[in-house]
């Protein structure tokens, strides 16, 4: 194993967190994951050292969804729905209120357009600037704002309320 | 003042700089109902920041540990030559033809002096500007339309270099010598790069796929600048 390969096996706890906001379903995260990880192995070569892997892999990755459900469309499967509270059972959050509110917070992320979805993930999940998700969204950094602007008060409307 | 949500937001993520920022804060210290929606949304981007925290905790399945660590498929050249079908000529001559076809009408293919590659005997040679740095220019010398990158040998003896054109749409690609002339073995489209000073090594210059070209063909190491120079004075023979 060397650096390269070091560096995205400390990723994938983060990588897998960022394929459950866009897959929804675990298993088919997992699998969006073992996608993202094998197609860059395979692109190494085009990662250009001193820039950050997270944001160039959360891209790949973004990239490999994008192709997963075209493909999925053209088969005529359904997505898998969002399921309300999938996540609740975290061994890690522990009163039964934070975990409703996570459940709820969840659910609200999971009913956000696609695009909006993946700002709020890039940006209030993991942690990239404007500057980075927009980069790695492959969208200018006003639009990535704006879909970030809208997702928030969808969210937070989604939380205040109850009804979506 | 009135501050869109934009801002608002901005802000709250620390997105905010220079003057926008000093304007902001100073709007802040006076109005209570913006402290409150900064502060609502920092609210906001922590529970949302929380969503799907347990599967940092979780353990990585095996399986995708497995993926990310899998042996590098280099383990040396030879290696990798010895464990892959050899390369395909056709299959490249096929690329480079497409390239070929598709760039007629177009500048790609022609420098300042003509035409850079021909079609001959059924395959492509590097003829004008192309041709004339191939045979004569050695890796180290500046200026030119074209800059040579590495030469090597191949298994059956001949000489390979590879190639890098910046003016107009730029062009890289890999020539090997065969019965006095250089066929053109690969060529791909490439970002034209401003003349740089400085030394820039094969490896920054040369696009990916011309490199794998190289490392599926090349016998041994490239040549150095000794046995570029010999190589040349010896007429690529």
């Amino acid at each position: 194993m060397d650096a390269f390969q070091r560096e995205m096996v400390e990723l994938l706890p983060r990588l897998r967190r960022f394929a459950r906001v866009l897959a929804r379903d675990s298993a088919d995260a997992d699998d969006l994951v073992q996608v993202c990880v094998e197609r860059a192995l395979d692109k190494r070569g085009l990662w250009r050292p001193g820039t950050r892997l997270d944001s160039w892999m959360y891209r790949i990755m973004k990239n490999a969804w994008i192709d997963e459900t075209r493909s999925r469309a053209r088969r005529g499967r359904v997505l898998a729905p969002a399921e309300a509270g999938e996540n609740v059972a975290d061994a890690t959050v522990a009163s039964l209120e934070t975990r409703l509110q996570a459940a709820s917070v969840e659910e609200a992320i999971a009913r956000l357009p696609e695009d909006q979805r993946l700002a709020v993930a890039l940006v209030l999940i993991e942690g990239l600037s404007y500057r980075e998700a927009a980069e790695a969204l492959e969208v200018p950094e006003g639009t990535l704002t704006s879909r970030l602007v809208r997702g928030r008060a969808a969210v937070m409307a989604h939380m205040k309320g109850g009804a979506a | 003042m009135n501050f869109s949500d934009e801002t608002v937001m901005a802000y709250a993520d620390g997105e905010l700089t220079g003057p926008e920022r000093d304007a902001f804060e100073a709007a802040l210290a006076e109005d209570a109902g913006l402290r409150a929606r900064v502060e609502e949304h920092r609210a906001f981007a922590a529970l949302i920041g929380g969503a799907h925290a347990g599967v940092l905790a979780e353990p990585v399945p095996e399986r995708l540990v497995a993926a990310a660590t899998r042996e590098p498929e280099v383990v040396s050249l030879a290696e990798r030559r010895a464990s892959r079908p050899r390369f395909d000529w056709r299959a490249v001559a096929a690329m480079a033809a497409c390239l070929v076809v598709g760039v007629t009408a177009g500048a790609l293919w022609r420098g300042q002096g003509g035409a850079l590659v021909r079609a001959s005997d059924g395959g492509l040679s590097a003829s004008g500007a192309l041709d004339r740095a191939l045979n004569r220019r050695l890796a180290s010398e500046p200026g030119g339309v074209v800059k040579v990158g590495l030469s090597f040998r191949t298994a059956e003896g001949g000489y390979c270099r590879t190639f890098r054109v910046d003016k107009g749409e730029g062009l890289a690609g890999l020539a090997c010598r065969e019965d006095g002339r250089w066929r053109v073995r690969l060529a791909t489209a490439v970002e034209p790069q401003a003349a740089q000073g400085g030394y820039r090594t094969a490896g920054t210059d040369t696009p990916p796929e011309v490199l794998s070209a190289v490392e599926a063909i090349i016998a041994g190491a490239p040549l150095d600048a000794a046995g570029e120079k010999a190589a040349r004075d010896g007429g690529w023979r």
